[in-house]
């Protein structure tokens, strides 16, 4: 309305703000039409005034129930609307006339019937009819199209939110069964490991729930559930799993997208350690470099074995929640560092404090 | 050995000898122990890789396998690939995207990990039921090579383990072998001659150069006017029988 994007609440609010404004308008308008029929009127006062009022007070009953009419039937398009409007617009004034009539003659014993007089009358409703719908149908088209221009938003506002929802990456399933299993056997076999585990699940499981809730952590605490996640994937991978972290002490309050170090390493673990009978090294390294913070997760492994469906798929929404977080400013790729290593490099803006999103 | 073993009775609590096959220690172990309680099964060894597990199956001649479907180098599906008999396949996954696949294989079962105690007794009753029909089905072995049971076949996203008497028709294409099941045809990349020479004689019949039967298949045999004979099998296939197997088949089923 105002050119400020409104809240589906706020639309709703507006309609029916638009019905006092309705109100409003619709006494004014045909308060000022009585006004001028008096003035125009000629003979005495009193029975101009009665004869003007009942005249424009049919007149502004007559539309107030057209407009009921094309409420209750739901007629909201200008072509619906077109064929009962025209016929108000010839019927409404001959009952206005017949208003006027009936009071000036049942009050007054005053009869104006005279023809030319009535015909002039009658020709000046349909005139001031004619404008009401003309008016009405304006407000309405424009009221029908902020209506579908605010659904529309309301509705890409509800896909995006879903969509970075459905991004937030979560921890699988896989995983946490597998740990299970392990679980269940260290129990028997070492209980203080498995006291260990429980822990590091708890851990983690905890910061999952939390990354659910909060647009980005520090990279101090990613790490963390990073060091958690592996050091579980090495009760299951035992020496075939080998954890190496650089990070640059700088680098350890840059903010950056809960989860995301942790998809990669889990992408890492999957496609890289897991299908090595021999296993290998995952190394994550971090630095910042000139306002941007880059964190690169490499994994012993090959990239052609790499790139498989679900592997596209969950570096493919990591990236995706990088667009709608930092558009273009950041990026994820994934590349053949030598022969038997894949490293997948991220690089985020440090975000500075006071700057918003 | 499963196959000469005189463990064809029902009755009779046959041992199943179960080989473990998974890449974690943890999850053998776990499953070791869990097998423990169970005295009808011995475990005859462990594979915590494809390569290594191949080696074991040719060892051990195991009845079972409990197989981890995600295994490094290879899947378990991959690795049944490479097997020519297949024993009786107990698939254990940690997540059950990969059970429905393993129910398209027809394997004997699956196991989610954790594995529960009763999960498992159920799994190994049905292991038990099926290694005994084995043992029936090869009742006439001859010397030399083993009787195959099971054949692991793979047809684009889909793949059976499919029992040799579930097969009413084996057909030669090239160096290949078409298996004709329940609908189903796919490719084994086997020469019928190599399959041929392990079948069980007495239920498998070759028809001519191209094909080979399952008698106990045969709906109606026909004469044709030229002396050869016409072989329905249920299902509606007919084959002809080349005129030497013929008079084979006449003497084998004394017409």
């Amino acid at each position: 309305m105002h050119g400020r994007t409104s809240t589906p609440e706020k639309s709703q609010a507006a309609q029916i703000g638009g019905n006092k404004a309705y109100y409003a308008i619709q006494l004014a308008a045909w308060s000022l039409c009585g006004i001028l029929q008096y003035v125009l009127s000629p003979g005495s006062s009193a029975v101009s005034v009665v004869t003007a009022a009942a005249w424009c007070g049919t007149g502004m009953l007559g539309t107030h129930f057209l407009r009921w009419y094309a409420n209750r039937r739901r007629l909201n398009a200008v072509q619906q609307l077109v064929a009962p409007f025209a016929i108000a617009a010839l019927v409404i004034p001959a009952a206005m006339n017949a208003a006027l009539l009936a009071s000036s003659t049942l009050l007054f014993h005053n009869s104006i019937a005279v023809m030319h007089v009535v015909l002039a009358l009658y020709v000046r409703g349909v005139l001031v009819v004619s404008v009401w719908c003309a008016v009405f149908l304006t407000a309405n088209e424009a009221n029908r199209r902020r209506m579908a221009e605010t659904e529309a938003l309301r509705l890409a506002l509800v896909a995006q939110v879903s969509q970075f929802r459905a991004l937030r990456s979560q921890l699988n399933p896989h995983f946490l069964f597998n740990c299970l299993n392990s679980l269940r056997e260290l129990v028997d076999e070492d209980r203080d490991r498995a006291k260990q585990v429980i822990d590091l699940l708890s851990e983690l499981l905890r910061y999952t729930l939390r990354a659910d809730r909060v647009e980005t952590v520090s990279l101090r605490e990613e790490l963390r559930a990073v060091n958690d996640y592996l050091s579980l994937e090495k009760v299951r991978f035992e020496d075939r799993l080998h954890i190496r972290f650089d990070i640059d002490p700088q680098s350890l309050e840059a903010k950056l997208p809960p989860m995301l170090l942790q998809t990669l390493a889990e992408n890492g673990v999957k496609h890289g350690i897991a299908r090595l009978p021999a296993g290998g090294e995952l190394e994550v390294v971090s630095q910042v470099q000139q306002g941007s913070l880059r964190v690169e997760v490499t994994n012993t492994g090959t990239l052609s074995t790499a790139p498989h469906a679900s592997s596209a798929l969950g570096l493919g929404n990591a990236r995706e929640r990088l667009r709608m977080m930092y558009g273009e400013c950041a990026s994820l790729i994934l590349t053949a560092k030598d022969e038997n290593r894949v490293c997948a490099t991220v690089v985020l803006p440090v975000r500075s404090k006071g700057l918003g999103s | 050995m499963r196959d000469g073993g005189p463990t064809g009775s029902f009755q009779g609590v046959g041992i199943l000898r179960a080989l473990i096959i998974d890449d974690e220690r943890l999850a053998r172990n776990g499953l070791r122990r869990l097998l423990r309680s169970h005295d009808n099964v011995e475990i005859v060894g462990e594979a915590a890789n494809p390569d290594e597990a191949i080696r074991a199956i040719h060892k051990t001649c195991p009845d079972v396998l409990f197989l981890d479907v995600e295994m490094p180098g290879c899947n378990g599906f991959e690795l049944l690939e490479k097997l020519e008999d297949v024993p009786v396949v107990i698939f254990t996954t940690a997540y059950d995207e990969y059970a429905v696949q393993a129910f398209e294989v027809s394997a004997l079962d699956y196991l989610v990990k954790p594995i529960t105690p009763e999960r498992l007794a159920a799994s190994l009753f049905r292991a038990q039921k099926a290694v005994a029909t084995f043992s029936r089905d090869s009742a006439s072995k001859t010397a030399g090579e083993s009787v195959l049971h099971q054949i692991f076949v793979r047809d684009g996203d889909r793949c059976w383990i499919v029992r040799l008497t579930e097969i009413p028709l084996m057909e030669s294409e090239g160096s290949y072998t078409r298996l004709h099941f329940s609908g189903n045809a796919p490719l084994v990349y086997r020469s019928l001659t190599a399959i041929e020479e392990r079948l069980e004689p007495k239920a498998f019949f070759r028809a001519n150069r191209s094909q080979i039967i399952n008698l106990n298949w045969v709906e109606t045999v026909e004469n044709e006017l030229d002396g050869r004979l016409v072989v329905k099998l249920r299902g509606g296939k007919d084959v002809e029988i080349s005129r030497r197997q013929s008079r084979r088949l006449r003497e084998l089923l004394s017409l």
